[in-house]
């Protein structure tokens, strides 16, 4: 049955109703489970090409645009929003479930409103809305290094939301419409508006609070996190700058750039924040490449880093909620009590590794091969040693340092069920739109004429990654792989976390020397005036003495006689 | 550190993994001299090029990262101090 109801509105007035339902938690179970259900009904009813269209101060705004871009990213957020949330229903008193449940209802709820809407105030509101509720996924984990990181968050992206409302305002002065589509990249506005994405995509040097702050999360938090904000982003770039060549450039560093450090990053939920950035690097490359296959690709493998990524994030999760641990340096031996989530973690290492048959091989081949079609031959080497390095530190290293590696000592339990089965959910699909590609194709926005399944694809991705394995075996067995060290690395962070504190305060103490010296000189000339001014008009000045009448009469005397000379000569 | 601790998974498992995933190397890589029907880059046209680029990546990757660790390495409480 057609529908014409705004799919954020389900999410919102389901986010209204869950903090009356905090004593009840079977019934709040019950209605949080249905909230993504009905949503998803809702979306599936809404016909490609409908629009929802008000007038604003002169202005035409789009709340609600439906064509296949924004389905597919709708599809998309109703089944990661219905994985997470099942993954967060044994939340207990203890862990803030109403903050946590109303928050994440409303962050996705946001993020559906950024991808249905067809104009830059809509766009804008929704921006903002999932930095302000998803921060309370930060936070609620209530240490002191989750508060800060949560600060930092928010920071960043009101940032970037102002920045885009800027880039929204000059757009509309210079065309008269709030139209967000297909923008390239001429003109202020469009820059301002690409900043703005940037940030919210984690570009490189604009990244550091994807590092910083999804690590901090909660453990049900962080796979909300992981879901939305980084995808609306990509989301973003693929409607309004498709084709634009830089984001190739961007995309290869990106993918690049953070491999490096994950490969040395003790904190594992932060390694795979680190792979978050790697799998939007290929994202962004593939929207740069600009033709169908290849934001085809791109917004496929969105769609697959959402399962995968959040497999592998609710297996860390599950890791922290039954250990308090998330660092390889004091985990490992797991298999042992939780073969469980052991097993569905490796569906989720193989499946980011783009294995055949496990669904990031059948996304990730489209963006190679649209590079190799369309003769990107430097980038090409740069992204297949990219692909080589996503299963280094997220095919192997996760689930190794987590569950084998040195036995930790630690004897633990399987997590609670709701997560296993979130966590089976997520590894059903990863296997089934490995398997069954078509699934997929059918939902992406441009028409599919690409098999991944070729004799030379499969051929060649299993000696990519059986020798990328081998090298890691090989530095085990040779004891030269880097060792696992209580640590943290500086990253562009430490630009804002120290090097601006150092900076403000090497700057404040020359400002305060300089004022202190200019204060004692200026002190000190106006102390040898009063002294001089004393000197002289003081009770025992030159100026103060009491002349007698003689000397006056011998001055004025003196003076008349000067005076006669002058007008003698 | 963790490398000098205990593994724990029994060593017979480790070895027969190891045995099978090498030979699944050798096989791969012997499959790599019958032909690819399907060539677009010239690095292609090389002999066992994803199996060179595959274990050289990741060599580079691991022995760059080493280095970096030099450089970006503090201590756990290093934002936490002052």
């Amino acid at each position: 049955m057609p529908s014409s109801i705004p799919p954020f509105l389900v999410f919102f007035v389901g986010a209204l109703l869950v903090p009356f339902l905090r004593d009840a938690p079977r019934l709040r179970a019950v209605w949080l489970v249905l909230i993504p259900v009905v949503g998803a009904l809702n979306v599936w009813g809404l016909q490609e090409g409908f629009e929802l269209q008000v007038q604003l101060l002169g202005y035409t705004l789009t709340p609600v645009r439906a064509d296949r871009l924004s389905l597919l990213f709708g599809y998309l957020f109703h089944l990661g929003a219905f994985i997470a949330i099942i993954y967060s229903l044994h939340l207990k008193k203890g862990d803030s479930p109403t903050v946590q449940h109303t928050s994440a209802v409303v962050y996705a709820g946001s993020a559906l409103g950024a991808v249905f809407a067809g104009d830059f105030i809509t766009l804008f509101v929704f921006w903002e809305l999932l930095a302000i509720s998803s921060v309370f996924l930060i936070w609620t984990r209530r240490t002191p290094a989750a508060i800060s990181a949560g600060m930092r968050y928010l920071l960043v992206h009101v940032v970037s939301g102002v920045t885009l409302l800027a880039g929204a305002m000059v757009h509309a002065h210079q065309t008269g419409s709030l139209d967000f589509g297909p923008m390239g990249l001429e003109g202020l506005a469009a820059w301002l508006v690409f900043l703005a994405v940037g940030v919210k995509a984690a570009f490189p040097l604009a990244h550091s609070w994807l590092i910083d702050a999804y690590p901090e999360g909660t453990p049900t938090g962080t796979v909300f996190l992981s879901a939305f904000t980084t995808k609306v982003a990509v989301y973003a770039l693929a409607r309004g700058f498709a084709g634009e060549e830089v984001l190739i450039y961007i995309g290869a560093f990106m993918a690049c750039f953070p491999i490096f450090y994950a490969v040395i990053e003790n904190d594992l939920r932060r390694t795979l924040s680190y792979s978050m950035m790697n799998q939007i690097g290929f994202m962004v490359c593939g929207i740069g490449i600009g033709t169908t296959l290849a934001v085809n690709g791109a917004v496929a493998h969105a769609f697959n880093d959402v399962l995968f990524k959040g497999l592998l994030f609710m297996s860390m999760g599950a890791v922290m909620y039954m250990t308090g641990k998330t660092k390889a340096s004091e985990l490992g031996g797991l298999y042992k009590t939780m073969p469980w989530t052991t097993a569905l973690c490796v569906v989720g290492a193989l499946s980011i590794s783009a294995v055949p048959l496990f669904n990031a091989f059948v996304s990730k081949s489209m963006i190679m091969s649209a590079l190799l079609y369309e003769h990107h031959y430097w980038i090409w080497p740069v992204m297949l040693f990219a692909s080589a390095g996503v299963v280094e530190h997220a095919g192997i290293k996760i689930p190794y340092f987590a569950f084998f590696a040195h036995d930790s000592g630690i004897r633990t339990r399987e997590p609670p069920r709701n997560m296993l089965v979130a966590m089976g959910i997520g590894a059903a699909m990863c296997i089934l739109i490995g398997v069954q590609p078509h699934l997929l194709y059918g939902l992406l926005p441009g028409e599919v004429d690409y098999h991944a399944y070729s004799y030379t694809h499969i051929l060649t991705q299993i000696q990519l990654l059986c020798f990328a394995i081998a090298a890691v075996a090989a530095f085990h067995l040779w004891k030269i792989y880097p060792a696992e060290i209580p640590s943290v690395n500086l990253d562009v962070d430490w630009v804002y976390r120290r090097a601006a504190g150092k900076v403000t305060g090497f700057v404040g103490s020359v400002v305060g020397a300089a004022d202190g010296a200019l204060r004692t000189a200026f002190l000190g000339a106006v102390r040898r005036t009063m002294r001089g001014a004393f000197r002289a008009s003081g009770p025992r000045g030159v100026l103060a003495r009491t002349w007698p009448a003689g000397s006056m009469v011998l001055w004025v005397s003196i003076l008349l006689s000067a005076f006669l000379l002058f007008q003698l000569f | 550190m963790s490398e000098h601790k205990p593994n724990s998974v029994p060593q017979p498992w480790w070895g027969r993994i190891l045995v099978g995933f090498f030979t699944l190397c050798g096989i791969v890589l012997a499959m790599d001299f019958f032909g690819r029907p399907e060539k677009y880059h010239p690095l292609e046209e090389w002999p066992v090029m994803y199996p060179f680029f595959g274990f050289f990546g990741i060599a580079l990757l691991i022995l760059a990262a080493k280095g970096l660790r030099r450089v970006v390495m503090r201590s756990e409480d290093y934002y936490d101090a002052e």
